[in-house]
């Protein structure tokens, strides 16, 4: 087995790049050209003076012979062949004419195709980065109630479910005394049906004073169901009902879901 | 320096891979089967067979076998050598005193904006004449080690080695 520089010595690679080896000898040389970057390079240096020569010699293919080489991939038998010139020369002008508006016709069709293309691939573009700023709000959003939750001065209250109206629920209150921010984690409360919100309620118990804190206005299209309540006075317990659209001003105590003291 | 994506998709007969591949190698492969038939005309003709050919036979194409450039090559210099075997051809074959590919270069009068051809004729024409007849013989005519050794009346070991050299001192004035 030679090494890379006797490959690249042997005055073979010139012949490779030719295409004149005999066939075993071809394929020799494409292994060594995997097996050895050096190889690659020479047969690259080689095969660039090779396309440099074979250009310089070039009397110039006119543009025509494209339209007819594409025209012939179409339909291979109505290919135009020019050594008919003599016999058919008016047949030809005719077959050129129909192979040059092809051609336009066919330009046409990529350019339009490509133009589609590519708002196609813009429109994706701005679908993907939107996706992306959600996703980057989504996760800050989550970052903010996580780092919320894990303060210190965090009350974590649960609120059972009221039995004697709805079983199987349950919520969750997040409550900072200090900075008068609440987060409400509602996933365990079912959808409110059509026409009705929660609205989630801060008690004082002696005597019992009720005051709304918040109307759960957009229950439906929160993903984590978890919602940030500001201004919340001091309380010695959280209370969710369900109330018409748009809220109340004192409880439904008959639609109580979940109450519980901190 | 392959466009392998390219070649690819011209074998999954993508036509802009395809019309792609003509803009890239097409010069060269006129260059080639213009050297071999020496006429402009028949050399159209010519590359339109090989053109067909390519787009045919795209699959056919392996690496493990040679460059791509390779492939095309020897499709465009059977082509056109089963064209001047033909008798149409010889029948009014022109251009006999041809003697090598640099008398195209040496006597293209169509000059502009072919100053590649200027520059690469510059060096051409300072080779010794058995390195133009062997760059000839070997890469434009696609003749065989033995065929280019009874042709040149040199010996058959030599062949490799004075176009390696050839082609080396070209390669060499083009890069200085």
């Amino acid at each position: 087995m030679k090494d890379a520089n006797e490959y690249i010595e042997s005055g073979q690679l010139e012949l490779f790049v030719y295409g004149v080896l005999p066939e075993n000898e071809m394929q020799e040389i494409a292994a060594a050209v995997s097996k050895y970057p050096s190889v690659q390079a020479e047969v690259e240096r080689i095969e660039k003076v090779a396309l440099q020569l074979s250009r310089a010699v070039s009397p110039g293919s006119k543009p025509e012979n494209f339209v007819q080489i594409y025209q012939g991939l179409r339909d291979q038998d109505t290919v135009v062949s020019v050594s008919k010139k003599q016999n058919w020369s008016s047949l030809l002008a005719w077959a050129a004419v129909a192979a040059l508006l092809v051609g336009i016709f066919w330009m046409f069709q990529q350019k339009s195709t490509l133009t589609n293309e590519l708002e196609q691939a813009a429109l994706e573009k701005q679908e993907i980065e939107n996706r992306l700023l959600e996703a980057k709000n989504d996760l800050q959003g989550q970052a903010e109630i996580l780092a919320f939750i894990r303060n210190n001065n965090i009350d974590v209250i649960d609120l059972p479910a009221n039995e004697d109206v709805i079983e199987n629920a349950y919520a969750k209150v997040f409550y900072d005394e200090e900075s008068q921010v609440a987060y409400l984690d509602l996933q365990g409360l079912p959808e409110p049906p059509e026409g009705m919100v929660y609205q989630a309620w801060s008690l004082l118990m002696d005597p019992l004073t009720p005051s709304s804190i918040g109307v759960i206005e957009n229950f439906e299209n929160s993903d984590s169901k978890i919602f940030e309540i500001k201004n919340i006075p001091t309380s010695e317990a959280f209370g969710i009902t369900l109330e018409p659209a748009g809220g109340s001003e004192t409880p439904t105590l008959s639609n109580l879901y979940v109450l519980g003291t901190v | 320096m392959q466009p392998d994506l390219l070649i690819e998709r011209l074998q999954q007969k993508d036509e802009r891979a395809f019309a792609k591949i003509y803009e890239l190698y097409s010069e060269n492969i006129f260059g080639v089967i213009h050297v071999i038939v020496k006429d402009v005309a028949v050399a159209d003709e010519v590359m339109q067979d090989v053109f067909l050919k390519v787009w045919d036979k795209a699959e056919s194409y392996t690496g493990n076998k040679g460059r791509f450039f390779t492939w095309l090559l020897n499709i465009a210099r059977n082509a056109a050598i089963d064209k001047i075997r033909s008798k149409a051809f010889k029948n009014a074959q022109k251009n006999e005193d041809v003697e090598t590919f640099a008398f195209f270069l040496e006597n293209d009068e169509n000059l502009d904006g072919k100053t590649d051809s200027i520059g690469i004729g510059k060096w051409v024409n300072k080779l010794k004449p058995i390195c133009k007849r062997v760059i000839d013989l070997l890469f434009f005519k696609g003749y065989t080690q033995n065929e280019a050794a009874e042709t040149l009346e040199i010996p058959l070991g030599t062949v490799k080695s004075r176009n390696r050299n050839c082609l080396k001192k070209l390669r060499e004035e083009i890069e200085a």
